[in-house]
């Protein structure tokens, strides 16, 4: 383990003045990729098959082609931009800078929600799990919510006590999980059509038309969720402008194959009635084979791959709101360093009870359906900005890290894609999508008329940028 | 030009009366779709008069892998029959595609006066 | 056996949690709130790394 108080960057901040305290820069390239990965890697087993229950097997395998090129504009833009603003807060710090502290108090909040409701998910399936082994073996009776706790606060801890040690395990765990599906995918001998997976049986035509096609983009969107979240680590990593873009591109590679993976074993060992409705897919599939010894990859596949995504969660979660804490935008308590680890402490602190009561209210589709809106929100907002940034800094006006392609083609995809997304969520949750929208509307006005006089205006540009052209 | 602008400190209950209030509408957003019970999507079950396999439309394999996974054709059933409601209210959908572009247009336009006292501040100062 | 588990748990999340209040409040303690709420946008570190260019203009 590397000593977190005698990082060299530490030693050269504090030189510029004296009693300082940020946040360390430790992480490399892998950690990136594992924070990335490792939030969304749990989608894979489960949670995407709930869109095959919305448009048929193929459907799903549309959509999730589709979603995974609304990602694929994401980590282009989110690329360029990130490794251009290199904050903690991404895309919190990104708003800021080329749209606006408003715009920016909404995108931070995204983020927080995303996340906490998202680890709060995590947390359950641990606890569902544990219930099923214990069920197994012949306890029925299992209260999931000591196990529950133990998660949140054991992933708390490592949080807490640097980010080094927790994205090291994250990567590892990450790595493990993505393995169990390669090996499943093994397991299952792809290249004897017929022996073990049975597509042209099971593969019916889509059961709603195109209509259930669309409806599905809701929740091909867990294939991905979250993958945006390696900007969050802008101000831990060592080099932000290189490794940045090389760990949100492999981490976004990585999950378009584990998502076609996972498509087609599932779908060629299970009715899409029931995988349409399925808890844990992939373990179900890997029940189906037989064999016990993948039935055991799987399961740890599956309780490495929820603790995995609940431990980024907490990162993310609390750089967010510990960034905003920072600027003031939320009370500037929680803008606080520990001295000694360099984490956010009181953040990832606070985020604790609200992680475990929102696990506790047992609302998890409601959590999860929070959870994905707050993120579609975020990808709204990046097409937006994306636009914004490249006409207030033409290329040439500043060093960007990394200039995507083909502007701003991307950009226009990836709001497209955003559309037709919303509107998937009206066709299953309208209700929710309006409650939500509601929230937000409330606390912008919140915030306009409320928070953003205790805010330092010039503070709110840090980046070392000329003037924005039209200002 | 305008002076710097000073913001006023925040004292301590201030800072914890503003965290709680957002916490409260967190859960008021959460919980309100719950209450007035209008959670989910709609769906439709059509059941069969007679319940088996082959009512249920499922070929040999299918009923092979339902069977292994611990299902027998009444307990099938549900899960098979149940359909999403995909029908749309044109009204509702226009009410919420207006509330979710009017909350964006609002954001940009808000957002931007901010923005400009702070590049002004930060760069005419 | 699942049952001692689940104190088990119950017990260990006591202990992590509380350790970590402890400690935060120790940290309240022994430093100024200056110091603690020092953190800045990673930018002047940044400079010294000479990943961001030089400011243009003022």
């Amino acid at each position: 383990m590397v000593d977190q108080t005698s990082n060299p960057a530490a030693v050269s901040g504090a030189a510029a003045e004296p009693d300082r305290v940020g946040l360390l820069r430790v992480l490399g390239p892998v950690h990136v990729w594992a924070l990335g990965v490792g939030i969304v890697l749990v989608g894979e087993f489960m949670g995407w098959n709930f869109s095959v229950g919305k448009g048929g097997a193929m459907g799903a395998l549309i959509a999730c082609w589709v979603i995974g090129l609304l990602y694929t504009c994401v980590a282009m833009i989110d690329s360029e931009v990130t490794s251009t603003v290199a904050a903690a807060g991404g895309q919190y710090a990104q708003a800021k800078h080329i749209m606006g502290p408003l715009m920016a108090f909404n995108v931070g909040l995204y983020l927080v929600m995303a996340y906490t409701m998202l680890e709060a998910a995590d947390a359950l399936i641990v606890g569902d799990l544990l219930t099923i082994l214990a069920e197994q073996t012949g306890y029925d009776a299992l209260d999931p919510k000591p196990f529950v706790i133990l998660i949140i606060s054991m992933l708390a801890f490592l949080n807490y006590r640097g980010v080094f040690m927790t994205l090291t395990l994250n990567f590892i765990i990450t790595a493990a999980a993505f393995v169990t599906i390669v090996i499943l995918f093994v397991g299952v001998q792809p290249w004897t059509a017929g022996a073990v997976l049975k597509h042209s049986d099971l593969l019916t035509d889509l059961p709603y038309g195109w209509i259930g096609v669309i409806a599905a983009f809701q929740f091909g969107i867990w294939y991905y969720l979250g993958i945006e979240g390696t900007c969050q680590a802008a101000e831990e990593v060592r080099s932000p402008s290189r490794s940045l873009p090389l760990g949100t591109m492999t981490g976004i590679m990585t999950l378009l194959i584990a998502a076609t993976l996972t498509w087609y074993v599932c779908s060629g060992l299970l009715p899409w009635e029931y995988l349409g409705q399925a808890t844990v897919p992939l373990y179900d599939a890997a029940r189906m084979t037989g064999s016990t010894t993948l039935q055991v990859f799987l399961f740890v596949g599956t309780l490495f791959a929820a603790t995995a995504s609940a431990n980024g969660c907490i990162n993310d979660a609390s750089r967010a709101w510990f960034s905003m804490g920072r600027d003031r935008y939320m009370p500037h308590w929680f803008g606080a360093v520990h001295p000694r680890y360099r984490t956010p402490y009181r953040s990832i602190l606070f985020l604790i009870p609200i992680a475990v009561s929102f696990a506790f209210t047992g609302l998890l589709d409601q959590v999860i359906t929070f959870s994905i809106l707050s993120g579609l929100l975020g990808y709204t907002f990046m097409p937006i900005n994306m636009i914004m940034f490249r006409r207030k800094w033409p290329l040439g006006s500043i060093r960007r890290g990394y200039v995507h392609p083909f502007h701003p083609i991307p950009a226009i995809v990836l709001m497209l894609l955003c559309i037709t997304t919303f509107f998937a969520t009206y066709l299953g949750f309208g209700t929710q999508l309006l409650a939500m929208m509601l929230f937000y509307v409330v606390v912008s006005l919140w915030f306009s008329m409320h928070r953003y006089k205790y805010v330092r205006r010039a503070d709110q540009f840090t980046m070392n940028w000329p003037k924005p052209q039209g200002y | 030009m305008k002076p710097r602008y000073e913001p006023p400190k925040q004292s301590g209950a201030g800072q914890f009366f503003d965290s709680a209030f957002l916490l409260v509408l967190v859960y008021v957003a959460l919980f309100t779709p719950l209450i007035l019970g209008l959670t989910g999507a709609g769906s439709t079950n059509v059941m069969p008069d007679t319940v088996s396999w082959e009512t249920l439309e499922q070929n040999e394999v299918m009923q092979g892998q339902w069977e292994k996974l611990g299902y027998t054709p009444d307990t099938a059933a549900e899960i098979i029959t149940t359909k999403f409601d995909y029908s749309i209210d044109p009204l509702m959908l226009l009410l919420t595609a207006a509330v979710i572009i009017g909350y964006f247009v609002f954001l940009v336009r808000v957002s931007d006066k901010e923005y400009r006292d702070v590049i002004a501040e930060k760069f005419d100062h | 056996m699942w049952i001692l588990l689940e104190y088990a748990a119950w017990a260990a999340s006591a202990c992590l949690l509380l350790w970590m209040l402890v400690d935060a409040a120790r940290v309240n303690r022994e430093y100024d709130e200056d110091t603690l709420l020092s953190s800045r946008e990673g930018i002047d570190e940044l400079l010294e790394h000479g990943d961001v260019p030089e400011a243009r203009e003022g």
